[in-house]
């Protein structure tokens, strides 16, 4: 098979999660924001969810940068 | 944000319970893990197959990983749903919040002095287990009835309920007495 098909699709499949990520992101720091009564919870869901989408992120980013090897 | 009224107090604010979102959430938990259960089954699979998914095995994990972020992020928008539905009770009304989808919000809200009945219904084996039900409130008006689903103890949300409409009853009948002892 063809890797330089599969590298492709992986760049377009990594751009195209990020620009998910930011959009959901906004999204839900929209409504966390506004909807949320406890200002201090909404930090803490802030981080947390911010944590846990940056160390996947960083993984993907790694698992990408280990394909071209 | 919720604005309160002058003198309002919030006595409870109260979530749906957890077990129903977590039944919810077990195929995203499933979907997860099954890459990695399908790539360690793989080598027990004939040879021919095994090659492939050691030749691939770089491209099957970061496409896997992409799948599990794509899973992480729709289950986010999923628990921001069920967090974001709740029923506030304060000293004058019940806010039933509904958080249908991230697009989609249904916010109502019963003034005390509109309740005329409060029910509740809790059926099935795990809501009787895990203490969780509906509550039917009946109002006054036309209103249709204000149901709130999958509240944790609603015993307990039922007793504030019906202690605070006694309250206000009280509070208006002794303003009424104020009123005709005055004239």
């Amino acid at each position: 098979m063809d890797l330089s098909i599969l590298n492709t699709i992986a760049a377009f499949v990594l751009f195209g999660i990020t620009i998910a990520f930011i959009i959901v992101s906004w999204i839900l720091n929209y409504h966390w924001g506004r909807y949320e009564i406890s200002v201090s919870r909404t930090f803490s869901i802030r981080k947390i969810y911010f944590i846990i989408s940056g160390i996947m992120l960083l993984i993907i980013l790694l698992l990408f940068f280990n394909l071209k090897q | 944000m919720i604005t309160l009224f002058k003198d309002e107090e919030i006595i409870l604010i109260q979530r749906k319970h957890w077990l129903p979102f977590v039944l919810e959430s077990v195929p995203f938990i499933i979907i997860s893990i099954l890459p990695f259960m399908l790539f360690a089954f793989s080598q027990i699979l004939p040879l021919n197959i095994k090659i492939i998914f050691d030749n691939y095995s770089n491209y099957y994990f970061f496409f896997s990983f992409v799948l599990i972020f794509i899973i992480w992020l729709i289950f986010i928008v999923f628990w921001t749903n069920y967090y974001l539905d709740m029923i506030i009770i304060t000293n004058k009304r019940i806010m039933d919040i509904e958080q249908i989808n991230l697009f989609s919000r249904d916010e109502a809200e019963i003034r005390f002095e509109k309740i005329q009945d409060v029910k509740i219904e809790i059926n099935g084996v795990l809501p009787s287990l895990f203490k969780f039900g509906d509550i039917y409130i009946q109002s006054a008006a036309e209103m249709e009835e204000f149901i709130l689903k999958d509240i944790p103890d609603p015993y307990k949300v039922k007793d504030i309920i019906a202690a605070q409409k006694e309250k206000i009853f009280d509070e208006s009948k002794k303003l009424a007495e104020l009123v005709n002892g005055n004239v």
